[in-house]
């Protein structure tokens, strides 16, 4: 994890499409380091390939694990927002990511296109935007979910594709 | 150098980074004397080469995506028209028809949910599955809009 840090820290600067980056180098530089570090205590190559092996896993492990805890707040500040709202209302959100993050800030609008309801479910079906700028112009992206009030917080719902569409996904 | 059988082997190529990585690795240490500078080239060789096809699978499945809802635009609900996809190597070439089910009125931007089917080949054998999403218009062009599921549903997808 030491060695994840000063990557983390890179990372929050350059921002968008560092995910795959941090994940890759991320991995691969702890095994260095730990293989480097092994290297130098034993003579033997598989125990430093297995020492290298092993802490590449664990840092691979850490990093996903990071992402999928920021990420998991930029789903819940869409949902807290398009939750309040009524068919046809709009509001903006932001992602609200600390300052230095694997993952960019983002922001948008969004509304709420359907409700979802039976028996004690509460969902709702939102269009959000992710507005930024391509070429020096405004650019918005869209993109559709569905959310579903779990007590007083609306979570993001969607669940994940067929088996069959992971493709590349994994 | 592995870019052919690269593609050859797409999909189900997940472990030519490995592959790659082990060689690399191998011819290294035998190079050096240095086992950790070995596993350091053998590791570094696997992150470039898993970063690579991890950019060619996601760009070809952009593209089925992106043809799949192209002609969506222009259809009423309850109209289907047929899509196809021919990728430069013609492997994981797919085709299938695209159905309208259903509006998405909303104030921000013209969005459709339509059923799409997969034929894998024109055998009646062929693997075939039915689909649904979302699309909604961006630009002059129409778009997958179907988001990410939630993060406790990520699992194994990661």
């Amino acid at each position: 994890m030491r060695a994840l840090a000063p990557l983390v820290a890179i990372c929050g600067l350059l921002l968008s499409g560092c995910s795959s980056l941090l994940t890759q180098t991320g991995a691969a530089g702890a095994g260095v380091a730990g293989a480097s570090l092994a290297g130098a205590v034993t003579k033997d190559p598989a125990v430093t390939a297995g020492i290298g092996l092993g802490v590449n896993a664990a840092a691979s492990a850490a990093v996903k694990a990071i992402e999928k805890r920021v990420h998991r707040t930029e789903q819940d500040s869409i949902a807290a927002a398009a939750g309040p709202l009524a068919i046809g209302e709009t509001a903006r959100w932001s992602s609200g990511h600390y300052k230095v993050s694997v993952e960019a800030n983002q922001h948008g609008e969004l509304t709420v296109s359907r409700l979802i309801r039976a028996g004690n479910l509460d969902c709702k079906e939102i269009v959000f935007s992710v507005d930024s700028v391509v070429k020096h112009k405004p650019d918005r992206a869209f993109y559709t979910t569905i959310i579903c009030r779990d007590g007083a917080t609306w979570k993001w719902a969607t669940a994940e594709p067929a088996t069959e569409r992971w493709g590349p996904l994994q | 150098m592995a870019f052919p059988a690269l593609l050859l082997s797409l999909p189900g190529c997940t472990d030519i980074g490995s592959l790659a990585g082990a060689a690399t690795g191998a011819a290294s240490g035998t190079g050096s004397a240095n086992p950790a500078l070995g596993y350091a080239v053998g590791i570094g060789t696997k992150a470039a080469v898993d970063a690579l096809i991890r950019h060619i699978a996601r760009s070809r499945r952009r593209a089925e995506q992106d043809q799949i809802v192209a002609a969506v635009g222009t259809l009423p609900v309850g109209q289907s028209t047929p899509w196809r996809i021919r990728h430069a190597i013609p492997i994981g070439d797919a085709h299938g028809d695209v159905t309208v089910v259903r509006d998405i009125p909303n104030p921000l931007a013209p969005c459709k949910e339509v059923v799409f089917t997969v034929l894998a080949g024109d055998r009646p054998d062929s693997r075939r599955g039915y689909y649904a999403t979302t699309a909604c218009r961006h630009g002059s062009q129409w778009k997958w809009a179907l988001a990410e599921p939630a993060t406790p549903r990520w699992g194994v997808l990661q």
